[in-house]
Parts: C-alpha cells; structure tokens; sequence
C-alpha cells in the first residue's frame, strides 16, 4: 500500500471586512506559514468587497487559520467550485467591456473619482473619449480603457442619440 | 516606499528590479492579491502558471 496521500486543494469562501481583504489575506497567510498549515493559496479579488478565497484540503484548516485574526468574519458554509472563481483570475481587457454611452468611472490621473459618459472607443489603441458629467462645459478627454471602471451600461435611448 | 508589481511575472515586489525575473518593469498600480503558498497543490497556481510561493497580482496596468 502506498503512503502517498492525494490532497486534492479545495476552495473556501472566507466573509471580511469590506475593504480589508489584502490585509486579512496577507494575515492568514502569515499564520499558516507560522503554524505550518497546508494551505494552497489565498485570493483577494479586486471586484468582490468583503470576501475572500482560501485554497486548502479541509475546512478545519481554513477555520483553524482564519480563528482569532483580525478583520476575518466567519468561513462561509459550503465550497466554492473553481469555475465560480476562475473570471477573477482571467485578465481580460477592460475595453471589451465598455461602448459607446456608457457610464464609467475614472480610476486614475487628476479626475480620478469623477464620472463620465463614452463618447468614443478606439480598440486598437485600448482608449476612449469621454466626457466628464460633472463638468458644467463639454470636454472630451481621452484616456487609457484601464482608467476606467464601468458604473452602468447604456440604455437603448442613449444608444440611439450617441449613434445618430 | 509603496510595493509594485512586476508586469512581467505579476510578482509583489518593493524594488524596481524584480528578483524572480530580473526585469525592471514594474508598477505601482495593480490591483487584486493572490498569495500562493504550495504551488504544487494549488489550482489556483496552476490557473495563473505560477511555480514559485509568494504574493502576486492578478491584474497589473
């Protein structure tokens, strides 16, 4: 008989803190490695606030390493299937996303926080023209598609105008 | 100093040189965290073609 053991990792949903999902990850990592527990990996998506995935062979592990850390709420019931996780580690570009007429939000550069709608798209490039809602004149900007974060997607209506 | 990620490897760093790849690209904004520990077992690891533990980042501008 062979002493091999076959782990298989399975992934477990972690509830945080909202907006403490690095500092909670990085903290039970730090306390796996102290304890020596077999836990795979930790992931802190960028869009999911308040969760994170903990990959390790039993729920014993992750409540073990989870127990008495700071911003940890409680292990969510259940596994997560892989599939469920796999769109947060895909990088896909944010252009493809977006369209003419959409409302997104600037991430970066002196608007950042500022809303606008797309008035233009160059794929190619990866940019797009948009126009800030909050400015009182129109003033078409162009920016990098990873400065941008979709808020709402055009309706039918703005479509239309914005095609004419 | 704030930590950066290589846009190369995506590996969490505090220089411009990265230590794994030996490149000097790299970048204060990135987003998202994952920290592998045993690349081995992880599904996670092997989604992203990371062999070596350490903290990367799952999307680098």
């Amino acid at each position: 008989m062979s002493d091999k053991k076959n782990i298989e990792p399975i992934i477990f949903a972690v509830k945080t803190t909202a907006g403490q999902e690095k500092n909670a990850a990085e903290m039970i990592a730090i306390k796996a490695r102290m304890n020596k527990l077999p836990i795979a990996s930790i992931l802190a998506p960028e869009n999911l606030r308040g969760y994170i995935f903990v990959e390790a062979p039993g729920p014993h592990v992750v409540e073990e390493a989870t127990s008495d850390v700071k911003h940890v709420k409680s292990r969510v019931p259940g596994r997560v299937q892989f599939s469920d996780i796999e769109k947060y580690l895909t990088t896909k570009p944010i252009i493809e996303e977006l369209d003419v007429g959409y409302i997104v939000e600037i991430t970066g550069g002196p608007f950042k926080g500022m809303r606008a709608r797309i008035t233009r798209i160059n794929k190619v490039k990866q940019e797009a023209t948009i126009e800030l809602l909050e400015a009182i004149f129109t003033l078409p900007i162009t920016v990098h598609a990873d400065y941008l974060k979709l808020i709402e997607k055009a309706s039918k209506e703005v479509k239309e105008e914005t095609g004419k | 100093m704030s930590e950066k990620a290589c846009r190369n490897c995506r590996l969490i760093v505090n220089t411009n040189l990265c230590p794994e790849c030996k490149t000097a690209s790299s970048s204060e904004e990135w987003v998202g965290e994952a920290i592998i520990l045993d690349p081995k077992n992880s599904l996670i690891a092997k989604s992203m073609g990371i062999t070596k533990p350490g903290r990367y980042a799952l999307r680098v501008r």
